[in-house]
């Protein structure tokens, strides 16, 4: 649906993109990661044509892009960071506006269904200028649904959104997808991005560092299974006793009485964790399993390519190799 | 992708851009001020024939609307130019223009919109024009001659040359004060060159010899620059197809009537080029 090939940008001598190799599978949610100044938003910039790549290769719904086919950028819908509007008309003008220069076939009732599933129905005739953050952002969100686009590519959908709003938009997205279209979805909100996204990309510095699926993010961050461990008493020498264990690899400590055990890849160790702790005599309360969230995959890894300026981790990353 | 298609798709969202901006200027007071003005001005200019008429029995004017549309046109024309700078700065600012071009709009179609909106707004205003010259002529008896049909109809060139500059002004300049100081400049270089010539070759007639060496250049170069505009400035060029439908010369009318169009389109194509590089 969406693929780049070496794509760059440079402004003198500041690599905003480097070498970009993106791709985007028809019919998922595709997350794209990255820090403030990462190059999120001149990749997608250089993706609809809006700016042009210093060099390498933009293909979009599987033909060469670059920005000039109008055809192809009707078949695109497009919600930007910022909530450009017109402030001097009415939601409802706004989106007729737009659904004729998309040749919207029924304009009524696409954008009447648009405006009540995000909550903009009754307030159609207000104008604009008059409407907060979230409600343009929505109303954004209308407009590039309005067409029926077969891809949609969000810069930050949900920003200025209240947790309501957050959740709207999140339902509508994934409804959207299920319907079959394609979404790239920009955001700094990883809680959005792991509840939503099939696959994800992370950016720093311009570079690709990690293209996968949230499980398989997580997967590579390290291996083992982490066992967060509560309990009320304990022996003086806990801990290294427990780092004695041939099957932990470390403990890391919460609290005095909340634990966190990272033991060997391969069985559930749960069982053999609670008989030890049984034997030295403590009262364990409680003990579950941690799942690595993306958060960490996205704060290790844009870490690492922080603090490598060769980003030499990238390569063993990108070859399946932990961090 | 085939040519006819992005043609029509070009064509059909100009329209949607130009109606949504005339739309937006009918509901702006801005062009009925201007209009009412250019109106004021222009009765001005054939009261003070009528007090000559008056005063001396007789007025020998061939053409008593001529200039009174002119004035029209360049009053109009000079608003709807740098209404269109502003539109464009403005969009640009405040990233309405890139929202367009996610969509099936690309500068070509956008420029285009707004040149046909601005085109309709002085079509609209001159045929204001049209009826005020009628309501005078009728109340006056001065003679109002279907060829002020063609004055208005080269007006309507002048008026899309204009505008074209004011697009290439507005995508030449950043930002609304950048592109109001270049188009200021423009419009000052443009009445130096006409208005400076005569003034500096009256000069020179009247100081000593020995001292014209440097007035001497500088009429030789405003005559340089008057040349070049004559070239340039749409107005100049509305003036002499004035002047050849006077004499009732086809040929030249025909020559200044290309020229207005070679300069609508050498400025369209500016405003193109400057808008993409320096993007939306």
């Amino acid at each position: 649906m969406i693929r780049t090939e070496n794509l760059c940008k440079r402004y003198g001598s500041f690599v905003a993109v480097d070498n970009l190799n993106l791709h985007v599978q028809s019919g998922e949610i595709y997350g794209f990661l990255g820090p403030n100044g990462a190059g999120k938003t001149t990749t997608l910039m250089m993706i609809l044509g809006i700016i042009r790549p210093t060099s390498g290769r933009v293909e979009v719904l599987g033909q060469p892009f670059d920005g000039s086919s109008l055809a192809l950028r009707r078949r695109m819908g497009v919600v930007a960071e910022d909530a450009w509007q017109y402030d001097e008309m009415t939601a409802y003008e706004y989106l007729a506006f737009f659904a004729r220069l998309y040749r919207v076939e029924r304009p009524g009732p696409a954008m009447q269904s648009l405006l009540e599933r995000t909550d903009l129905w009754d307030r159609r005739q207000v104008l604009v200028g008059g409407y907060s953050r979230g409600m343009r952002q929505k109303l954004n969100l209308c407009r590039a649904l309005l067409h029926d686009p077969e891809l949609l590519v969000l810069d930050e959908p949900v920003s200025g959104l209240d947790p309501n709003g957050i959740r709207q938009v999140r339902e509508l997205l994934v409804e959207e997808n299920r319907r079959g279209r394609t979404i790239l979805l920009s955001s700094h909100i990883l809680s959005e991005i792991e509840q939503t996204a099939h696959r994800v990309g992370i950016i720093a510095g311009g570079r690709l560092l990690a293209e996968d699926s949230v499980a398989g993010l997580r997967a590579r961050l390290g291996e083992g299974q982490r066992i967060e461990v509560e309990f009320q008493q304990q022996p003086v020498d806990l801990r290294q006793q427990l780092e004695a264990l041939p099957f932990v690899l470390k403990v890391e400590e919460f609290s005095p009485h909340r634990w966190l055990v990272t033991t060997a890849p391969g069985e559930d160790q749960r069982p053999s964790l609670a008989q030890f702790l049984a034997g030295q005599g403590v009262l364990v309360i409680g003990m579950r399993p941690l799942e690595r969230s993306l958060e960490e995959a996205f704060v290790t890894l844009t870490d690492a390519a922080v603090r490598s300026s060769t980003f030499s981790e990238k390569s063993n990353f990108l070859a399946g190799g932990s961090l | 992708m085939k040519p006819g298609l992005q043609l029509s798709d070009r064509l059909y969202a100009a329209g949607q851009i130009g109606r949504r901006s005339t739309s937006s200027s009918l509901y702006s007071p801005g062009i009925y001020v201007v209009t009412a003005l250019a109106l004021l001005a222009a009765s001005t200019l054939v009261l003070n024939n009528l007090a000559f008429l008056d005063e001396n029995g007789l007025l020998v004017l061939t053409r008593p609307f001529f200039l009174p549309v002119f004035v029209c046109t360049v009053l109009l024309s000079l608003y709807l130019s740098l209404h269109a700078t502003l539109q464009l700065v403005r969009e640009r600012e405040q990233g309405t223009l890139k929202v367009l071009f996610f969509g099936p709009v690309d500068g070509v179609s956008y420029l285009a919109g707004r040149l046909w909106s601005q085109t309709r707004l002085f079509a609209l205003a001159g045929g204001v024009v049209l009826l005020w010259a009628g309501a005078l002529g009728w109340m006056t008896n001065l003679l109002v001659q279907a060829d002020v049909l063609a004055v208005l109809g080269l007006g309507l060139l002048t008026n899309g040359a204009i505008v074209a500059f004011g697009l290439l002004v507005g995508g030449w300049g950043r930002t609304a004060r950048t592109a109001l100081v270049l188009f200021l400049l423009a419009l000052l270089l443009v009445l130096a060159a006409q208005f400076g010539t005569p003034v500096i070759e009256q000069l020179a007639s009247q100081t000593p010899a020995n001292r014209q060496n440097s007035l001497l250049y500088l009429r030789t170069a405003l005559n340089g620059l008057n040349g070049l505009l004559l070239w340039l400035s749409p107005f100049a060029q509305m003036s002499r197809g004035m002047d050849a439908l006077l004499v009732g010369d086809g040929g030249r009318l025909l020559l200044h009537t290309g020229g207005l169009l070679g300069q609508m389109a050498l400025y369209f194509a500016g405003a193109v080029w400057a808008l993409k590089r320096g993007g939306p």
